[in-house]
């Protein structure tokens, strides 16, 4: 069975080393960036299962850069779960998910999978 | 009889000679005439020609009823018969007509003349021209009328104190009839007291003295004192020696007076320098008094009668119509300036109150009006009104600029409303507001007048407007540029008005900081020459004043903004980045409590430490939600939801992690456009209160109720309650009752968020509690917000 692709943009170190241990699964391909322009080098030539971006990013907007995968052809069908601690002014209504920092460990991965 | 018999026996001797005869007849206003049987006047006494016009001769011939009046004469055929039998006509009053066809009283004697054989041929009357005497008489009628019928009391007396007339008006206030006191001494009227005021104003009437309205007190019959006024005056002879007085004595019982001012009224009327004028509600002219005539110059008789609209100019004559209007409607018209036409044409600036005039039943029957000439005052009245309008802009810019805060708002609303104040062709106003390192920062504010396009761009650029060209205005307003950018080279601001907005007339009046220090000034320019006065140098000085006060406030509350907003850029940030190592402590012990729950202790524990994360989590976000809301930046998303729906999920929840009693009352569906997740953070808050104040197991209600375009929510504790004074300041952020803070933990901003959240949804909160008997808050929502 082919491994089910998620990728994470997150720049707090900490976090990305806890989301990694909460999805360590064999039916997972974990792929985590700390910044908006590693996460775009990659989605040139890669199509993932599921986005989950962090909004406040330290050189982008996980909001932007998600309104722009929604409106690209190729890859608006991506599922995109926004992450912040604080509720974003704008619309996210494109999103397919708001996850509120803090969260529920468990919530957060029942929520990956029900996207994949 | 006699009398006849005296004159046909004088006849003889004075028929010698006509002349005298003619003379000492016409003295006594007599004639002589004789009329036969057929009544042709026979004989005629020349004296008729001096008495009646008539030439003797003329007469001759004539039937006698050519000069008696037609009412006169079947009187004159019944004295004949009389006479025939035997009754004579002595001293009977006729009439007779004069040439001129006026008609004579006369005394009228005949007697029958007979011929030898004693037949009666004819008749011979004598008649003398009374009119003078009658009218004589007349007039002492009418006075002793008048004395008789007046309502005020008049006698007269002697020296001696004899009274020798007492009128009716008398014995009504005095109590003596006239029987009881003329011919006697004065009577008991002059109470003790007042005798000796008496003997001295008796003094001086002898002394030819005239007294008018002397206040005081007399005495009645019955012995009752009345107040009195007194008008005396001494009678004289024809020597001209006193020999008497005549008293008019006027009561001044109050309640006479009310009776009188109708009088006294009417003499004021007429006295008036103001035309005082009433007319019907048609406009008809009733009363005019001389104060009219003099204003107006139509006099009385022929002002009355005629319709108001000969003084109205015919380009206001719909004046008129509105006076009237306003006079029906039982209005009064004040001080309304307007202009009126003189019957020379000429116009006269005038000062009208109109007032209904309503009959005794109160129905409006009428206008009075009284018109003041106000032409000489209108030049006054124009600078005072200046003045006063000057004033009252001066005011409402005052007020507008102390409710702004913007200082570009202030500076605006200044330099406009005084450049119209001074009549300016452009304004300038600048004003320096240093930043913390002192360093200037001037604001430019132009006029807004579309008459004049300027490249205000000149002010931006140009280098001498800087702070320290404030300080070298000048006050006095300037005449003529030309000469003072000679003399002046450094005057920037003056230079730059000159040579770029070719203004001549120039004004600069500094605007001073709150510590008296000039840090800025209202410029004004115009075209021409002299047009500021000193008067402008006050106005605008006023308004600079104000001007200065109020930029003073704008600047603070800018800097309190600006402080403001950056405290709420750092809650904002400071809670973001708290949240960030909380996310990661909350994550790795969750993970761990998966890995514990073999180990009920440790799990216990950890789940001890993640409920004061979750905890600090939410004081994150009540602190992150105020900054926002101070910032005005709560922004809502509304999308359709079920508040039903909602409530009930809410309170499952409760159910599953609490175990408390919360009963829900709620329609099946009620379905509200609203912020779903700001709703129920709302709820969620009213129903944690709930909880945290109420007594174990205590019943918490909520109530959903459909209000038709609204809906509510409540939640009802039976708590501690809440007293009076803790109720004002229960939404207001941090507030947190004075009793319970020690006890119950929390920053106190979650009711102030929860009443912001449902302000921002257009609803209401409401709080109804009493101390030791629960608390119910409510909120209630338009059920369709956009």
């Amino acid at each position: 069975m082919k491994k089910r692709e998620i990728v994470i943009v997150e720049d707090n170190d900490d976090l990305r080393e806890l989301l990694g241990i909460l999805l360590s699964d064999p039916s997972y391909e974990l792929k985590m960036y700390d910044s908006a322009h590693e996460f775009k080098e990659y989605l040139k030539s890669r199509k993932p299962d599921v986005i989950v971006l962090d909004v406040m990013l330290p050189d982008g907007n996980g909001i932007e850069i998600g309104r722009s995968i929604k409106e690209n052809p190729d890859i608006q069908h991506v599922p995109v779960l926004l992450m912040s601690a604080n509720r974003p002014d704008q619309n996210i209504d494109f999103a397919d998910m708001f996850i509120a920092k803090p969260f529920d460990v468990q919530h957060f991965k029942q929520s990956i999978e029900h996207f994949l | 009889m006699d009398q006849i018999t005296i004159i046909q026996k004088m006849t003889p001797i004075a028929l010698s000679d006509p002349t005298m005869q003619a003379d000492l007849l016409a003295g006594m206003r007599t004639s002589i005439l004789t009329y036969n049987t057929e009544y042709k006047i026979i004989n005629c006494h020349p004296s008729i020609e001096q008495v009646f016009g008539y030439d003797p001769d003329s007469l001759l011939g004539k039937p006698v009823f050519h000069i008696i009046p037609q009412a006169f004469r079947e009187q004159e055929k019944r004295w004949l018969q009389s006479m025939t039998q035997g009754k004579p006509v002595l001293q009977q009053k006729s009439a007779r007509i004069k040439k001129d066809g006026q008609e004579a009283a006369i005394l009228l004697s005949m007697s029958l003349v007979r011929n030898d054989k004693g037949i009666i041929i004819g008749v011979s009357q004598i008649f003398r021209d009374i009119s003078d005497e009658l009218k004589k008489e007349q007039t002492v009628n009418c006075l002793s009328y008048i004395v008789g019928g007046s309502r005020e009391a008049i006698f007269t007396q002697t020296t001696d104190g004899i009274i020798t007339s007492w009128n009716k008006a008398s014995e009504q206030l005095f109590g003596f009839t006239a029987n009881e006191v003329i011919g006697q001494v004065m009577p008991a009227i002059i109470p003790n007291d007042y005798q000796q005021e008496d003997k001295a104003l008796l003094q001086r009437i002898v002394k030819r003295e005239a007294i008018e309205n002397h206040e005081t007190i007399r005495q009645t019959k019955t012995g009752k004192l009345i107040p009195v006024s007194l008008t005396i005056s001494p009678i004289l002879d024809h020597q001209d020696q006193v020999i008497g007085l005549s008293t008019i004595a006027h009561d001044t019982t109050p309640g006479k007076i009310a009776e009188e001012r109708q009088a006294r009224l009417a003499a004021i009327v007429e006295s008036s320098d103001d035309a005082i004028i009433s007319k019907t509600l048609n406009g008809i002219v009733t009363s005019w008094n001389y104060g009219a005539e003099k204003i107006f110059g139509y006099s009385e008789k022929e002002a009355i009668g005629k319709h108001i609209s000969f003084i109205i100019p015919f380009d206001r004559i719909e004046e008129e119509d509105r006076i009237i209007a306003s006079i029906r409607s039982g209005q009064k018209v004040n001080h309304f300036h307007t202009i009126r036409k003189r019957k020379n044409g000429t116009l006269v600036t005038v000062s009208l109150t109109i007032s209904p005039v309503k009959d005794s039943l109160g129905n409006i029957i009428g206008a009075s009006k009284v018109a003041r000439d106000i032409t000489r005052e209108e030049k006054d009245h124009e600078n005072l009104r200046r003045y006063a309008s000057n004033m009252q802009s001066l005011n409402s810019t005052a007020k507008a600029i102390s409710e702004k805060l913007d200082v570009e708002g202030i500076m605006q609303k200044v330099v406009d409303a005084t450049l119209i104040l001074v009549g300016a062709d452009v304004g300038v106003f600048l004003y320096n507001m240093p930043d913390e390192t002192d360093v200037p920062h001037i604001f430019r504010m132009f006029s807004n007048d579309q008459e004049v396009t300027i490249n205000w761009d000149l002010f931006s650029d140009a280098p001498p407007v800087t702070a320290s060209a404030f300080s070298e205005m000048a006050i006095d307003p300037v005449d003529n540029l030309e000469d003072y950018v000679k003399i002046f080279r450094n005057r920037s601001i003056a230079s730059l008005f000159y040579q770029e907005l070719k203004m001549t007339s120039y004004l600069g009046i500094p605007v001073y900081s709150g510590d008296r220090k000039i840090t800025g000034g209202l410029f004004f320019g115009h075209r021409q020459i002299r047009k500021f006065s000193s008067e402008h140098v006050d106005l605008v000085t006023n308004m600079a004043s104000q001007a200065g006060i109020a930029l003073n406030k704008a600047l603070l509350f800018y800097k309190v903004n600006e402080l403001n907003k950056k405290k709420d850029e750092f809650i904002a940030m400071a809670t973001h980045e708290l949240k960030t190592p909380m996310t990661t402590l909350s994550g790795f012990l969750q993970l761990m409590k998966t890995r514990v729950e073999t180990d009920p202790v440790n799990a216990s524990l950890l789940e001890k430490a993640l409920k004061q994360l979750n905890k600090l989590g939410l004081l994150l976000n009540d602190l992150f939600d105020v900054s926002k809301i101070q910032a005005g930046k709560l922004r809502l998303q509304f999308e359709r939801t079920d508040l039903a729906e909602l409530t009930n999920e809410i309170i499952e929840g409760y159910k599953q992690n609490k175990n408390c009693p919360i009963h829900l009352e709620a329609p099946e569906s009620l379905p509200v456009k609203v912020d779903r997740l700001r709703l129920e953070q709302v709820i969620i808050n009213f129903i944690d209160n709930a909880i945290k104040y109420s007594r174990n197991e205590a019943m918490i209600q909520v109530i959903i109720e459909d209000l038709g375009t609204e809906a509510s929510l409540s939640v009802k504790d039976q708590g501690i309650g809440i007293n009076t004074e803790d109720l004002q300041g229960i939404f207001t952020q941090f507030y947190r009752a004075e009793k319970v803070s020690k006890k119950i933990s929390g920053l106190g901003l979650g009711l102030y968020i929860s009443k912001e959240i449902i302000e921002r949804h257009k609803g209401k909160v409401k709080v109804e509690s009493a101390e030791g008997q629960g608390s119910t808050f409510t909120f209630t929502i338009p059920k369709n917000n956009s």
